[in-house]
């Protein structure tokens, strides 16, 4: 997908992409029913939050970490350095969505941690050396491919998540259907349905996958 | 032309993928503003989740078992080791203040079992260990049947990782040593034997004091296997008696071997043990087979090598008694000043200063009025400034150093009544008593070197440097610290030129400033100058100030 530059432009409501703000029509009938997971995990004893928090922003951290030139291991050991300052720091954490804080502050935490990395260890070797040359000291704002990977992130989580609470067949309908783009009408005959019913399962899914979103994407705040 | 109702999201569905097309629909849509737009979003959505990586994966991709992410009350956020018995996290604390490594055990103890209450209690005895060297044990519980050990994480290298580096010198090995045994002692107190003694369960942690971790283990057997071959590992530093699987004889005469294992392995690089395979090593522990002339080392003080071969007697009966008798015998090999050296051979004396001879103790000056000063105000302070190009810059902004053009100037200000020493160990191992000028105010004296000026630094080797000032009120306590600075960058230490070590009565503390470099010698530094502390306060010289750089 395009992502453009965050934070100018916001999804709509219950749309996992951007699209220019101006074109504001919103299918009225999918209700939300996450609410922020920003504010559940200020809770140290909400444990079913925090597992919803690392498992959606383990993967991110790790890969964009990781993407700075740190070995596995190391990205491993920073990505727990950034979960305690996070867990510490979250209760007192004002989630301000309309000036996605979040966005900014998850980087921010990311970024000190890598350049606190950066400054203990002192290994000479080339990865490291890419790490800081890449690391720009001193910047204050997540640049375009943090934006990108929270996006794909989040596109990606919800996707899972929806897998595990849908059934194999319904599920079936919107990845066969949706995703792959294949004919509505194979899809139903391997699957034992009309084509109508694939579309409507593929529907259903789909406006979970976009509730889903919806919810991870406010709480990095957007217009 | 268009219906007036728009249809529903189903419906839309068939248009999205160009299935067949329903004409009327289609027609709508294309008509219909709102529709169009709701339109074009799923089209954006699609291709927004069509280009995930994960999403063109086949979609037998296996679920991936997660780890826990809380185990009890504690909130996980990672994992630090996996073995074929437990897997340790990292986690936090609900209240957010303690940092804890979860050891998680493999095997089930069912809610039934009677295993479950020995466990607990002794979860509850090893809770109640604590000494500042070891790693504590917080709580014993369950995780869906399987226990679990919440220990205070220790972040730092193990000496196995130390000595794999460098050999650290073997006054600062004994200096480690002695510290453990102290820890190992309370462990005994309390009946505990660890069993498994061994450098990969000693961490220097970040201010370079070292921890002894996963004591206790051994006793919950219902829920590890005991220590034998934990987790694969050599028994390399075992007692003969435990490797010949006498446990019934197994009292703290093994940890106490395999303590004095730990200090052969510092002092010679090499473990006591070792086979062609596991047997084999074994096998020699069982017969006690290691090397005993690698000890002959001339570098290796005898004391050192005597308590190392006293702790690893063959026969239990003729090792120490008790773990703390190796500790003081090891404290006081560390403290009894060796035969002095030829330190300040090196004869120029390009400083301009008062170089002071071997013996030549210069003390400045004595109080006026003794005044007994209180505690609080007993602290040393040190600033060392650095002169470069007409600026002055505090030592940690002016490096790396640049010896041909810096001059330096240190002050100092000690509670009245207090003697001070300046020393200042040069790159070569070179040691320098510094003459400071002084000048007294109202509780303190304040001392500067050089008076009024800026002293060039000596030309020499790259190198880690140190000054150290130090504070007593009777200057018969300085006597044995030039000896124990003899052999401060002996080893070849250099921290990196852009790494300060603070030594204080405290702990030492590393200050990195960005920077690429080429070695890791940090913890050494630390390790080295943690020793130097407690041979200080052993002499009550808890009034010391020192930085170490390198140049």
């Amino acid at each position: 997908m395009r992502v453009q530059t965050w934070p100018a432009v916001g999804p709509p409501r219950n749309s996992v992409s951007r699209v220019p703000s101006g074109r504001d029509t919103r299918p009225a009938m999918i209700e939300k029913t996450s609410s922020s997971l920003i504010r559940r995990v200020k809770n140290p004893n909400d444990h079913a939050s925090w597992g919803e928090f690392v498992e959606l922003y383990e993967p991110l951290l790790v890969r964009y970490i990781r993407k700075r030139g740190l070995s596995e291991h190391d990205a491993q050991d920073v990505v727990q350095t950034v979960f305690i300052s996070l867990l510490r720091k979250l209760p007192t954490f004002e989630l301000d969505r309309s000036r996605g804080r979040f966005r900014t502050w998850l980087w921010q935490v990311t970024h000190n941690a890598v350049v606190d990395w950066a400054r203990t260890k002192k290994r000479v070797d080339t990865a490291e050396d890419k790490a800081r040359a890449e690391w720009k000291e001193g910047s204050e704002e997540p640049d375009r491919e943090w934006d990108e990977e929270l996006q794909k992130r989040i596109l990606e989580f919800a996707l899972e998540k929806v897998k595990g609470q849908t059934t194999p067949n319904t599920w079936a309908c919107f990845e066969q259907y949706l995703l792959k783009g294949r004919s509505g009408i194979e899809v139903g005959a391997e699957l034992g349905m009309p084509a109508n019913t694939v579309y409507v399962y593929a529907a259903r899914v789909m406006a979970r996958v976009r509730e889903q979103c919806e919810a991870y994407l406010e709480d990095l705040g957007h217009e | 032309m268009s219906k007036l109702t728009c249809p529903a999201d189903e419906d839309l569905m068939p248009l999205l993928v160009g299935d067949s097309i329903e004409s009327d629909v289609q027609t709508h849509v294309h008509g219909c503003t709102s529709c169009q737009r709701r339109f074009d979003l799923f089209q954006s959505d699609l291709k927004a989740l069509r280009s995930l990586p994960s999403v063109m994966l086949p979609s037998t991709v296996p679920m991936v078992t997660r780890r826990p992410n809380t185990i009890g009350k504690y909130l996980v956020v990672g994992m630090i080791d996996s073995g074929g018995q437990s897997r340790v996290f990292r986690a936090l604390h609900p209240t957010l203040d303690k940092e804890l490594a979860i050891k998680l055990s493999h095997k089930v103890v069912g809610k039934l079992s009677d295993h479950r209450h020995l466990l607990v209690a002794e979860g509850k005895l090893l809770a109640k260990l604590d000494h500042p060297n070891l790693a504590r044990i917080y709580d014993l519980d369950f995780h869906e049947d399987l226990p679990f050990l919440a220990m205070e994480y220790v972040r730092g290298q193990t000496i196995r990782q130390i000595v794999e580096q460098a050999k650290p010198a073997p006054l600062d090995a004994a200096g480690l040593i002695a510290q453990i045994a102290r820890a190992l002692g309370v462990v005994h107190a309390h009946g505990v034997i660890h069993q498994d003694v061994k450098p990969q369960n000693i961490l220097l942690d970040e201010v370079g004091k070292p921890r002894l971790i996963d004591f206790g283990l051994a006793r919950l057997r219902h829920a590890w296997d005991g220590s034998i071959q934990p987790d694969g590992g050599t028994p390399s530093f075992m007692a003969p008696e435990q490797a010949r699987g006498e446990l019934t004889a197994l009292g703290p005469a093994a940890d106490i071997f395999a303590l004095g294992g730990v200090l052969y392995y510092m002092l010679t690089g090499k473990p006591p043990f070792s086979g062609k395979d596991v047997d084999d090593t074994i096998a020699k522990a069982g017969r006690c087979e290691f090397d005993r002339t690698a000890l002959q080392e001339t570098r290796i003080p005898r004391s050192l090598r005597d308590i190392c071969l006293k702790a690893m007697a063959a026969n239990p009966r003729d090792r120490y008694a008790r773990v703390e008798h190796m500790a003081t015998d090891l404290e006081a090999a560390i403290v009894r000043p060796k035969k002095l050296r030829n330190y300040a051979k090196a004869s120029a004396a390009v400083l301009a200063v008062a170089m002071v001879g071997i013996l030549g103790w210069q003390l400045w000056p004595p109080a006026p009025t003794p005044v007994v000063t209180a505690p609080h105000s007993e602290v040393v302070q040190m600033e060392v400034t650095v002169t470069r190009g007409g600026k002055t810059l505090d030592l940690a902004n002016a490096l790396p150093l640049d010896p041909a053009n810096d001059g330096f100037q240190i002050n100092a200000r000690v509670p009245t009544g207090h003697q001070v020493l300046f020393v200042y160990v040069h790159s070569s191992g070179k040691i320098q008593v510094l003459d400071p000028k002084s000048s007294p105010a109202d509780n303190y004296t304040r001392y500067v070197f050089p008076e009024g000026g800026v002293s060039s630094l000596e030309p020499g080797p790259a190198g880690t440097e140190l000054f150290l000032v130090v504070a007593a009120d009777d200057p018969k306590k300085f006597e044995p610290i030039l000896d124990w600075l003899g052999d401060f960058n002996s080893e070849l230490l250099k921290l990196d030129p852009k790494t300060l070590v603070w030594l204080d009565q405290d702990e030492p503390r590393a200050v990195t400033l960005l920077g690429p470099g080429k070695t890791n010698p940090t913890e050494q530094v630390k390790m080295k100058l943690n020793n130097l502390r407690q041979r200080l306060r052993g002499q009550n010289l808890s009034v010391i100030r020192g930085v170490a750089y390198s140049r």
